[in-house]
């Protein structure tokens, strides 16, 4: 058995708890444990913290890396945000020696050492590089034949491109296996790698704009037949979810596309109840999509 | 508006006082790797999201950052780039154009010029380690799936939250964020 801390970050345990609960339900199907991080914060969000000061940004986000150092454990997430401020921190620190004396010496007032000793995982990357498509096909007990997923990758988890290990930005290819491998269609959409429109704090900041995107990318999915929208970052998943009502109080438009969260579509997969998978709590009904499967 | 600074004739006879060449010294210093080696391709701007429906326009930004016109820091704009990285993945000058627009912000941030949207997230994390708090009908929701009402984070282990605090005022963000708390009372 493999044992990770769970690094949680802020949307997901604290407005999509299905997503916490899905993920942790789904890794011990292959071996994966996914522990209580005790004392984590905020990664802190890159749109907003790294905006106002890349430095604090870094040095928070390491505090976080730093608690899992003093535990010896390798650090897994499920929100691209977080991707983003942890993998990041973890990456610069440990390749760039000036920067980490920078950071280093903000942590010296609170007694912490940036070490380098843990990796900084995103969960899809484990399911499809340790655990394998293959294995995932193997622990599906309802097939989700026939339903059309329109995949959103969002950006940190592949962009900037030369700062992640995932190869193409453009037209990548390993998220939509991990899809077919539960018996689902990917579909191909227009504009497929845009934005959800979310980050940057654009969603506090302008919230028309930052739904405007998403309305682009909602009426594409549309336009492809999508049964489901299927994410791996709970800020993306809020936008979507959350931001179509918005969008049809705002703007008049409705689309009713439900959208979950990969580790909660992989749950489906293996045969668990909509109710644990906390689908019940989603703004957009998941009734028509459940009705396709079950 | 930015755009506006440029046609008006004030602006050239003030002449190096309005071009500060350390600006992108400073932008570069922030992490915007290669900013200056920007060549006005446009790429970036036809390959940006919130360009086609608002007036960000990132080969502008890059042209006035290394003209050193700080105007850019007063632009609205300036916090409409959901850092998608669009436009830095595809630069073929392999310039990271979001990371130079966020070096920018850090200067205006330090310049009391960050929209108070997110100087708000910010106190939240200092409040509760989260930049999104818990709240009631959550912790109902997190009960039925099976999870503790609060999750093991900052939330359980208040104790935390002292060193982000901490973090924050030795970065000089918990100064800014109390001046502008207080101003905008
Ligand atoms: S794509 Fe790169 S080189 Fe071209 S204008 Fe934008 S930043 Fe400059
Ligand atoms: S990172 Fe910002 S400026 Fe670049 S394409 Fe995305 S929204 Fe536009």
């Amino acid at each position: 058995m493999k044992e990770y801390n769970f690094f949680l970050g802020c949307i997901a345990p604290n407005r999509y708890p299905g997503i916490e609960a899905s993920a942790v339900k789904t890794s011990r199907k292959f071996d994966i444990e996914l522990r209580d991080f005790k004392g984590a914060s905020c990664c802190p969000a890159p749109g907003a913290f790294g905006s106002m000061d890349v430095n604090a940004w870094l040095a928070l986000g390491a505090r976080n890396i730093c608690l899992s150092e003093k535990e010896g454990k390798d650090i897994a997430l499920i929100c691209n945000g977080c991707y983003k401020s942890l993998f990041e921190a973890n990456h610069r620190l440990k390749s760039d020696p000036v920067m980490r004396e920078k950071v280093n010496s903000i942590l010296a007032n609170i007694d912490y050492e940036f070490q380098g000793s843990v990796e900084v995982r995103h969960l899809i990357d484990i399911l499809y590089n340790d655990v394998g498509p293959e294995k995932v096909k193997e622990s599906v007990e309802v097939p989700l034949t026939g339903v059309n997923v329109a995949i959103h990758y969002g950006c940190h988890l592949l962009k900037p491109k030369f700062d992640r290990t995932f190869g193409s930005s453009e037209r990548p290819r390993f998220f939509d296996e991990l899809v077919e491998a539960l018996g689902a269609t990917s579909i191909d959409y227009k504009e497929k790698m845009m934005c959800c429109g979310a980050g940057g704090g654009v969603r506090s900041y302008k919230m028309d704009l930052a739904l405007d995107i998403a309305n682009e990318k909602l009426y594409n999915m549309t336009q492809a037949n999508a049964d489901v929208i299927v994410d791996v970052c709970p800020f993306c998943h809020l936008q979507l979810d959350r931001g179509q009502v918005e969008i049809k109080e705002k703007f008049g438009d409705v689309y009713d596309l439900p959208v979950l969260h990969y580790n909660q579509l992989l749950g489906l997969a293996q045969g668990m109840n909509p109710d644990e998978l906390g689908l019940d709590a989603h703004e957009i009904s998941v009734e028509p999509l459940l009705a396709k499967i079950l | 508006m930015a755009s506006e600074g440029m046609r008006d004739p004030k602006h050239y006879q003030l002449g190096k006082t309005q071009f500060d060449p350390d600006l992108i010294k400073e932008v570069i210093a922030l992490g915007g790797k290669n900013a200056q080696m920007c060549y006005q391709c446009g790429t970036c701007t036809a390959s940006c999201p919130m360009g086609q429906r608002s007036g960000l326009r990132v080969r502008t930004v890059m042209r006035k950052a290394n003209l050193g016109m700080r105007d850019v820091l007063d632009d609205p704009d300036l916090w409409l780039c959901t850092t998608c990285y669009t436009c830095s993945d595809r630069c073929p000058r392999r310039i990271m154009a979001t990371d130079a627009i966020i070096a920018l912000r850090n200067i205006a941030t330090r310049e009391k010029k960050v929209p108070m949207s997110m100087i708000k997230i910010m106190g939240a994390i200092s409040k509760t380690g989260h930049g999104v708090p818990n709240n009631e009908a959550n912790m109902k929701n997190r009960v039925k799936v099976g999870l503790p009402e609060n999750p093991p984070t900052t939330h359980t282990y208040p104790e935390y939250i002292k060193d982000i605090n901490k973090i924050l005022e030795v970065t000089g963000l918990l100064k800014i964020r109390e001046e502008m708390e207080a101003e905008s009372q």
